[in-house]
């Protein structure tokens, strides 16, 4: 096969696969609001990455990727266990400051390792360059289990976020659920880096939010558009000889401002109650208000 | 080995750091907007970036900044109008989004540009232990002007920070105080990033205000912990990286997150003893 | 008695300690590259210290400056830089150790690339090409025959600082230049044609050439050729991708032909554009062969290779950046024997 149509063919498939569970598990993180517990998770697994290539171990091997999840299970472990009960200091403030540390560990370790600083830059750009077929097999396998493990559960998996109540073993589908997002960042961190693993979550499912209420459409219109976005992506690269990466996520970049541009002149357009009223709500229907 | 030539001017630039984002911290804690700050951050790194790439002004000069300064201006007017109209999507999310793609652009114009990797490290760490005397002054008194404003506003801005709902339903015109507060952070981030890059000026931003918040509710005494801490943290990174030969900005934000940590071990003793 | 051999062990003490203090100090000399401290100990010996402010396998573009760095410098009696834009971060450094003397232009400085004719000078400057060397390709160390243009830098530098040295440093650089041309063109050749012409023509390329058509006493002067370039004379021609342009000099001193570039930005991963049209051309001219420094990242070069059924060489670009190689000799003996090995193995060299 042509090396150029190759390329381009295992790069689209690779994103379609991985934008279909990164869309859905996006659509619970808006919902239930721990947005940037993504970014601490994504960044620990850079870590562990880097302290793997520091000791010698191939980003790439097996025991690279368990490297890259000890370092996430410690984050997991962190934000489920500091929890401030002080008033004056927002969660969010510690899930900052969990990244903050993130970095700053994996700046310290760049530091000392010999092609430190090309390695934190691999880790923050990825290398999605040199994905080949192998890796894309696994992480289609990998991918269709997960699916089919939250097809089997989409019961109790939609329900932590639209039952914010402590109903019973809900701590253990908790768990479920933030394992599966371990699972698919220490999967994709060191292939798309840390940026645009964490814009292959978010980005897809915020357009989708902004758009529907509803679970199905919300998932089609943050898939198909963030596809659409990442496909741009891939030519306008290949085209403009610019860096991957960094491409695909000004691509979906542009979609998403477009999105919000568009989604709050919707918004605007079709409320027809005072602002101050429909303040908070998130696109509800205007169907009883009127 | 003189220590006080090698890390005089680093230590008096974490001071002035320390006082200006101390008190700027206090504000965003209190208005949870953690996240904005670091995307402000993030998006004058990539102003300063974009300057040098597209309009070719030296990575230093004064152009530069005014690049970095507009982008954080503009960023301050998206995000308080934001804040305030976007209602199908939390705020939160279109802040991490903001970050995300400014990073991702700042690593792009790195990719087409010159240099390289040093750029990345950088633009997240800084060279603050090459900081000189005179860009010290002129980011000293900048930081002054600032200060003094922030001072001659605190009330307006002061009460949005204890509850924004309330500020709106009193008739507070928020977006024209929201985008006021949010340029003044602009200015002092940007020319705190020149200084010590996005993760240590995040870092001095946040830390120290979550330590004193451990301590106090009172803004007064808080301040005073907030400088401490900031103080103490920047003179031992300072040490610690000359002693093991690591990059200072790196090491001040770990000394930072140690007294953080030092902190709130000490807060659990007091609760159980 | 006791008072007598008391005095005398004082006198003594004495004595010596007059001695030392009177005699000289070593000339403290710092290196930005383990290659100029390696041919500077190799002709100041006893009569200098020397230190290396990169280490063999770091990337001498990209070093982030750090504290110690301040405190070689503040203490040396004279710098050796490569004098382009390798270095860039040295003169932070320079200015925060306060060293006057080693400033830019002052005595205690030496640009040790000074004299040398330089390849690859841009002719249109562009902010967006990363990377771009104002001045020429700067990795000047990839080639011996620069080594003699950078000795004899160093020992001027040398006698500037320390004059009464003169006649010492002056004997260790021309011994130090004798073997080098040993070791590059063998004996035989030096004696007949001259270590100075054989550089000249070997640093522009043409020395093979001009050899093959020249004989000395009815006998071919090429067969007379001996050291490297008899080693590499095979490989004459021959197309090879390298990783970054790190080795122009060597290239054209061997007169083997640069195919092609995998990170022409050194850090910034290359575009696909660039990437697959390296692979469409490997195909198409059967190169086999990939050269890398080892301060790249290993992982990368061999799944590069990998893809393009090349044959990973990866070796250390400078001085100590492995652990047999203790001097400049080591460095270029490992560089032509794995080349020469490899395309032996992949069947470049039939």
């Amino acid at each position: 096969m042509n090396v150029t149509v190759n390329f381009f063919v295992m790069q689209i498939t690779l994103i379609a696969v991985v934008l279909v569970l990164h869309t859905y598990l996006g659509l619970h993180i808006i919902r239930r609001g721990i947005i940037f517990s993504d970014l601490v998770l994504d960044q620990l697994a850079a870590f562990g990455v880097m302290v793997g290539i520091g000791w010698g171990i191939r980003y790439g091997t097996p025991l690279s990727y368990v490297l890259a999840l000890g370092a996430t299970l410690i984050g997991c472990a962190l934000l489920a266990v500091l929890r401030p009960r002080n008033r004056l200091i927002p969660q969010e403030a510690v899930i900052g400051i969990l990244y903050g540390m993130a970095m700053v560990a994996s700046l310290l370790l760049a530091d000392k390792m010999r092609e430190g600083g090309a390695s934190l830059n691999a880790t923050l750009v990825g290398s999605m360059l040199w994905v080949s077929w192998p890796l894309v097999w696994v992480t289609i396998g990998i991918y269709a289990a997960l699916g089919l493990l939250h097809a089997l559960c989409r019961g109790p998996m939609l329900r932590l976020t639209e039952d914010p109540s402590a109903w019973p073993r809900r701590a253990a589908w908790d768990f479920l659920f933030f394992v599966t997002q371990g699972i698919i960042t220490i999967l994709i961190v060191p292939v798309a880096g840390v940026l645009l693993a964490y814009g292959f979550l978010m980005i897809p499912a915020a357009i989708g939010t902004m758009f529907s209420r509803r679970w199905v459409p919300a998932l089609l219109i943050g898939w198909g558009t963030g596809f659409v976005a990442c496909v741009l992506g891939v030519i306008t690269s290949y085209r403009m000889d610019s860096p991957y990466g960094p491409t695909l996520m000004l691509a979906m970049g542009a979609f998403f401002v477009l999105a919000l541009v568009v989604s709050t002149w919707l918004a605007c357009r079709r409320s027809t109650v005072p602002a101050g009223l429909a303040a908070g709500s998130v696109g509800a229907e205007t169907g009883g208000l009127r | 080995m003189n220590l006080a030539s090698m890390l005089g001017f680093p230590f008096l630039a974490c001071v002035l750091l320390s006082l200006i984002l101390g008190y700027l911290g206090l504000h965003v804690l209190k208005r949870e907007v953690i996240f904005i700050d670091i995307a402000v951050a993030q998006m004058a790194a990539l102003g300063a970036l974009a300057g040098h790439l597209f309009l070719g002004v030296p990575g230093d000069s004064v152009h530069a900044l005014a690049c970095g300064m507009s982008v954080t201006l503009v960023a301050a007017i998206f995000f308080a109008v934001a804040r305030r109209k976007v209602v199908q999507l939390p705020i939160e999310a279109i802040i991490g989004i903001t970050y995300a793609i400014s990073a991702g652009g700042a690593l792009f114009m790195i990719g087409k540009g010159t240099g390289g990797h040093t750029h990345v490290q950088d633009m997240l760490s800084g060279a603050l232990l090459w900081v000189k005397g005179p860009e010290l002054l002129w980011t000293g008194i900048a930081f002054a002007v600032v200060g003094a404003c922030f001072g001659l506003f605190r009330k307006p801005f002061q009460r949005i920070s204890d509850g924004y709902a309330e500020a709106v339903a009193a008739g507070m015109p928020v977006i024209g105080w929201d985008f006021l507060f949010y340029a003044l952070c602009g200015i002092v981030i940007t020319l705190a990033v020149r200084l010590a890059g996005v993760v240590v000026v995040f870092c001095f931003l946040i830390i120290p205000a979550t330590v004193s918040a451990m301590f106090s509710a009172r803004w007064g005494i808080r301040m005073m912990i907030t400088w401490l801490v900031g103080i103490i943290g920047a003179g031992a990174g300072l040490l610690f990286a000359q002693w093991l030969d690591l990059s200072a900005g790196a090491c001040v934000a770990l000394a930072l997150g140690l007294v953080l940590a030092a902190s709130a071990t000490g807060t659990l003793f007091r609760k159980t003893i | 008695m006791k008072a007598h051999r008391t005095l005398l062990l004082g006198f003594v003490v004495a004595a010596t300690a007059i001695q030392v203090w009177g005699s000289e100090k070593p000339l403290r000399v710092v290196a930005t590259l383990p290659d100029y401290a390696a041919i500077a100990k190799a002709i100041g010996c006893e009569r200098i210290s020397v230190q290396a402010i990169v280490s063999g396998e770091q990337d001498a573009h990209y070093i982030r400056p750090k504290p110690s760095f301040v405190a070689m410098v503040r203490d040396a009696d004279v710098l050796l830089d490569t004098g382009l834009d390798l270095e860039m971060w040295l003169p932070t450094v320079v200015d925060k150790s306060g060293n006057a003397k080693v400033r830019s232009g002052q005595e205690g400085y030496v640009a040790v690339a000074k004299g040398l004719d330089l390849l690859k000078k841009p002719k249109v400057l562009s902010r967006s090409e990363g990377g771009v060397h104002l001045y020429g390709n700067p990795h000047i160390t990839s080639s011996p025959v620069n080594m003699r243009t950078v000795a004899r830098n160093i020992t001027a530098g040398l006698i500037k600082n320390d004059p009464e040295g003169k006649a010492y440093y002056q004997e260790h650089a021309d011994k130090f230049i004798r073997e080098l041309d040993e070791r590059m063109f063998g004996k035989a050749l030096g004696d007949i044609l001259g270590g100075d012409t054989l550089a000249g023509l070997a640093a522009q390329g043409k020395l093979y050439g001009f050899l093959a058509k020249q004989a000395h006493e009815g006998k071919p002067l090429i067969d007379q050729l001996g050291g490297w370039m008899k080693q590499m004379l095979p490989l004459r021609g021959k197309p090879i991708v390298t990783y970054h342009k790190n080795w122009v000099y060597f290239f054209t001193l061997f007169e083997l032909e640069e195919a092609g570039t995998v990170e022409p930005k050194p850090g910034i991963p290359p575009s696909p554009h660039h990437v697959l049209s390296l692979i469409e051309n490997m195909r198409q001219r059967d190169v086999r062969i990939l050269l890398a420094a080892n301060y790249f990242d290993q992982h990368q070069v061999k799944t590069v290779a990998a893809r393009v059924n090349a044959e990973p060489v990866i070796v250390p670009l400078y001085v100590g950046g492995e652990e047999s190689v203790e001097t400049y000799f080591d460095l270029v003996d490992l560089w032509v024997s794995r080349l020469v090995a490899t395309a032996q193995k992949t069947g470049v060299l039939k």
